[in-house]
C-alpha cells in the first residue's frame, strides 16, 4: 500500500519583538499546537549576528481544507496589528507546503554507537561496531519512537536489567514486562540477558511496530511479543517490570503494576526526575516494595525495587 | 572549555505534551537534536502544568546535545486568565474581547520582567499593554 504523503503548511511571521506573544497566542488559537523562534549563533568570526529589528515566529498546521481559510486569517490579524501599531515595522507573512518532512532523521548521523552499562552497548542499525567476547550488543533503529541509549533514563534502566538478571542467575524462567516500550530496547536487552518471555506494551502503535522490527534485528523476537495495548488491560503476572514513564504516570499505575508483580518479584521505574523523588518513595519505596537500589544521573533516578516474598 | 553552541530556540507548547509533530520536529529535526529525548525530558518537567503552554527555551550544542529552561507561560497566556477569555481577538483593531486592570497588567509585568526586553519595569509594562492591545484587550484604569 502506497504512504500517504504528510503535508504541512508552514507559516513564517517576522516582526518586531514587541509583537511575539500575541502573534505566538494568535497562531496556537488558529489550530497550530505551537510556534518556535530559532537564533542561529555565527559559527565563524565573519558571520553576522541576526539584527534585532525583527524577528521571525514560525508555526505549522496540517495542509487540509482549512488552509486557505488559515492563511486568510493570519493575513487580516496581521493588517489589524499594522493599523493598531503604524510606527512598527510592518510584519510580513510567508507561507509553504512541506511534503513528508523528515525531521526525525536529522539527528541520526549523531546517534553512535554507545556503552550503556558493564556490558552492554547500543549501537544504530546503520553504524559499524566490533564487539568484545563480553559484550551484549543491541542494534536499535529508533524510527520515531523513544529509547537509543542516548537518555540517561535508558541508560539507568538497561543498567538496572544487567545487574538485576546477573545478580541472580538461579531464576531461570524471567517473565518480563516493559511498560511504554518505546523501541523496545529495554525488553530486548532483557532478552539478550536471558530472558525467555517478554511482554512490551506501548500505546503508541508506532513504537510497537518499531519495537517489533527491532526484536527481529536483534533476533530475540520468538521471545518477545510487543503489544499495542494499555498496560491496564493486562493480568498476567511477571517477576520483572520495567516501567521507564513519568512520575505522574507511574503515580497512577502504581497499584496495577503492583498486582502484575509477583511477590519476590523486581520492579525497575525510571523517568523520574529529582523535583519527584520525594513523590515516588512516598508510594513506591514502602511496603509491599523494598528499595533495593537508586541510580541517578543528572537530574534522573532510576529505582530498582522489590516486591515483599509475602503477598500483602 | 565550554560547549560551542550552535543554535537557541523559543519553543511554546503545552506542558506534558510534547510530540515529535510540529512545532517540536521542525523546530528541532533541522538542528540534529533527537527529538524523542527531547519530549521525553520536556514533558517529565512539566507534567504538573499539564495543559498550560509553557514556554522552553533550548540551546543547542555542536555535538548535538542540548540543555533547557521551561519559563512562565506567555503573556497572552496570563492576559487571557485576567480577562477571563477563552481567546483573544481575530480584529483586534475593530473587536474588544475583554478588559484587564491596570494592575493585573502591572502584575504580568513582573512576573514576565525577565524574559521581556524591556529596560525597566515601564517598558515591560508598555510591552504587555502592547499584548494586550494586539489581543483585542482593554486596559481598565
Amino acid at each position: 500500500m502506497k504512504k500517504q504523503q504528510e503535508k504541512w503548511l508552514k507559516v513564517e511571521i517576522a516582526a518586531p519583538a514587541e509583537l511575539m506573544d500575541a502573534l505566538g497566542n494568535f497562531l496556537t488559537e488558529a489550530g497550530a499546537h505551537g510556534v518556535f523562534q530559532e537564533t542561529l549563533e555565527p559559527q565563524s568570526p565573519g558571520d553576522f549576528p541576526e539584527t534585532a529589528q525583527t524577528e521571525t515566529i514560525q508555526a505549522y498546521f496540517p495542509q487540509d481544507t482549512r488552509a486557505e481559510k488559515r492563511i486568510k486569517s493570519v493575513e487580516n490579524y496581521l493588517a489589524s496589528l499594522a493599523e493598531i501599531f503604524p510606527d512598527l515595522t510592518k510584519p510580513s507573512l510567508k507561507t509553504e507546503i512541506v511534503t513528508d518532512p523528515d525531521w526525525g532523521e536529522q539527528w541520526k548521523k549523531y546517534f553512535k554507537p554507545i556503552r550503556v552499562s558493564g556490558n552492554i552497548i547500543v549501537k544504530p542499525t546503520w553504524e559499524r561496531y566490533s564487539p568484545s567476547s563480553r559484550d551484549i550488543v543491541i542494534e536499535i533503529d529508533p524510527g520515531m519512537a523513544f529509547g537509543t541509549g542516548q537518555h540517561a533514563s535508558t541508560r539507568m534502566c538497561l543498567e538496572a536489567i544487567e545487574d538485576i538478571i546477573m545478580k541472580e542467575r538461579a531464576v531461570k524462567n524471567w517473565k518480563v514486562l516493559d511498560v511504554g516500550c518505546g523501541t523496545g530496547i529495554l525488553g530486548i536487552a532483557a532478552a539478550k540477558l536471558g530472558a525467555q518471555d517478554v511482554i512490551g506494551v506501548d500505546i503508541d502503535r508506532k513504537a510497537v511496530e518499531i519495537a517489533r522490527e527491532n526484536a527481529a534485528i536483534n533476533d530475540v523476537d520468538e521471545h518477545i511479543k510487543f503489544i499495542n495495548r494499555d498496560v491496564k488491560t493486562l493480568t498476567e503476572t511477571r517477576n520483572l517490570i520495567i516501567a521507564n514513564l513519568t512520575a505522574k504516570l507511574l503515580m497512577e499505575l502504581r497499584e496495577h503494576l503492583k498486582n502484575l508483580l509477583v511477590p519476590g518479584g523486581y520492579m525497575i521505574i525510571s523517568g523520574i526526575v529529582e523535583p519527584d523523588r520525594q513523590l515516588i518513595e512516598e508510594r513506591f519505596c514502602a511496603a509491599p516494595f523494598t528499595q533495593e537500589k537508586v541510580i541517578t544521573e543528572k537530574e534522573w533516578v532510576c529505582y530498582v525495587l522489590k516486591k515483599s516474598d509475602r503477598d500483602i | 572549555m565550554a560547549k560551542k553552541v550552535i543554535a537557541n530556540i523559543k519553543l511554546q507548547i503545552t506542558a506534558g505534551k510534547a510530540t515529535p509533530s510540529p512545532p517540536v520536529g521542525p523546530a528541532l529535526g533541522q538542528h540534529g537534536v533527537n527529538i524523542m529525548e527531547f519530549c521525553k525530558a520536556y514533558n517529565a518537567m512539566t507534567q504538573k502544568q499539564e495543559g498550560m503552554i509553557v514556554p522552553v527555551i533550548i540551546t543547542v550544542y555542536a555535538d548535538r546535545s542540548f540543555t533547557f529552561v521551561t519559563k512562565t507561560p506567555p503573556a497572552s497566556v496570563l492576559l487571557k486568565q485576567a480577562a477571563k477569555i477563552a481567546k483573544g481577538a481575530a480584529d483586534p483593531k475593530r473587536e474588544k474581547v475583554g478588559t484587564v486592570t491596570a494592575k493585573q497588567v502591572q502584575e504580568i509585568a513582573q512576573l514576565k520582567y525577565n524574559d521581556l526586553n524591556a529596560v525597566d519595569m515601564e517598558g515591560a509594562i508598555k510591552i504587555i499593554a502592547g499584548t494586550a492591545r494586539s489581543m483585542g484587550i482593554e486596559i481598565a484604569g
